[in-house]
């Protein structure tokens, strides 16, 4: 169970890296839309803040991550994102996929580098 | 004090945005415009409010298009049977036919039927946006009525000269400036026609492609 949910986090590794940055940014709790997205872009994982909306709505599509709206002390209520156990779940299966993903890239690059 | 949301910069990109996202499915379009434009709330409450702040804003958010580029699904959504985009092909081509048959006066009564099935196949239409379910409700559905108001209005004109045909009993009202607007209207109503079918043609063309590849091309369009 737990090797297929690998296998297929490593399948979505190659195209979604960014969207499961997402959830681990979100495995400490809910957080604003706009700070989030700060958040990533800062990081340097996208090049325009605005692409992240997408991606936010198709996880929500997903069941990956949930929102609620909260009433904010000044201007109008926030929208928070947060993660489902589905997410918690494909956020673990990534965590296992992207270390070893990670030391077989590494393996090839130093063995690349030393030959 | 103006707000981001009444900056003519960022007028300027929402109108963009909303222009490149009619490519998306109407819900997905109009949600994305809502998470940008709270962008830009959040954002002002955030970061600053001058011209400088708006640009830099705008900067980081990148173009609409790189925005509603990643909005479209990674494997572009290709209905296998392509159901839905044949729904508004078939739409398009019932209310056409039907004007055509109404034209034809004998095959009225079936026009009006094949009319109604285009409307209520028009109604279930997703396809599109509003505004293009507007133009398909204004400009399509709309050429039966128009057809049978022309008729009527010519019918009119050949009854009343009809009325002068015979034996000549009563030839004072036949006087040809008595009946004055016949000599016309038949000419107005028909020139009105054409324009109104012109109109009809780029409107069902644009909807056609609007769908995408999969609806009925227009003849003459991809023949070669």
């Amino acid at each position: 169970m737990a090797a297929e949910g690998e296998g297929k986090a490593l399948t979505q590794l190659r195209r979604g890296a960014l969207e499961h940055c997402v959830l681990a940014l979100l495995d400490d709790g809910e957080r604003y839309g706009y700070d989030l997205v700060g958040e990533l872009s800062e990081a340097g994982l996208v090049a325009g803040e605005g692409t992240v909306y997408p991606l936010l709505s198709r996880l929500r599509k997903d069941a990956l991550v949930t929102t609620t709206w909260r009433e904010s002390e000044s201007g109008p209520p926030r929208r928070y994102y947060s993660l489902t156990p589905a997410g918690r779940q494909a956020l673990g299966d990534f965590r296992g996929a992207w270390g070893e993903f990670k030391s077989a890239v590494d393996r090839l690059l130093d063995g690349k580098a030393r030959s | 004090m103006m707000t981001n949301l009444e900056h003519p910069l960022v007028q300027d990109y929402l109108a963009r945005l909303r222009a490149q996202a009619a490519a998306l499915p109407e819900g997905e379009a109009r949600e994305l415009v809502a998470d940008i434009e709270e962008h830009f709330v959040a954002a002002e409450r955030e970061g600053g409010t001058s011209e400088a702040d708006i640009r830099t804003l705008l900067d980081r958010l990148g173009t609409p298009e790189s925005v509603v580029a990643a909005a479209a699904p990674p494997a572009p959504p290709a209905p296998a049977g392509s159901g839905i985009p044949r729904r508004e092909g078939m739409t398009v081509m019932l209310l056409i036919v039907a004007e055509v048959l109404v034209l034809t006066v004998l095959l009225a009564p079936i026009g009006i039927i094949v009319w109604l099935v285009g409307l209520v196949m028009l109604v279930l239409c997703r396809r599109w946006n509003t505004a293009q379910r507007a133009q398909a409700w204004v400009v399509l559905a709309s050429g039966v009525p128009v057809a049978l108001l022309a008729l009527a209005a010519i019918g009119m004109t050949a009854y009343t000269d009809m009325s002068c045909a015979p034996d000549g009993s009563n030839a004072a009202t036949c006087d040809p400036t008595a009946s004055a607007p016949p000599a016309w209207v038949p000419w107005l109503v028909g020139l009105l026609g054409i324009g109104f079918g012109l109109l009809q043609v780029v409107i069902a063309r644009r909807l056609l492609a609007a769908v995408g590849e999969h609806g009925p091309a227009p003849k003459g369009l991809r023949m070669r």
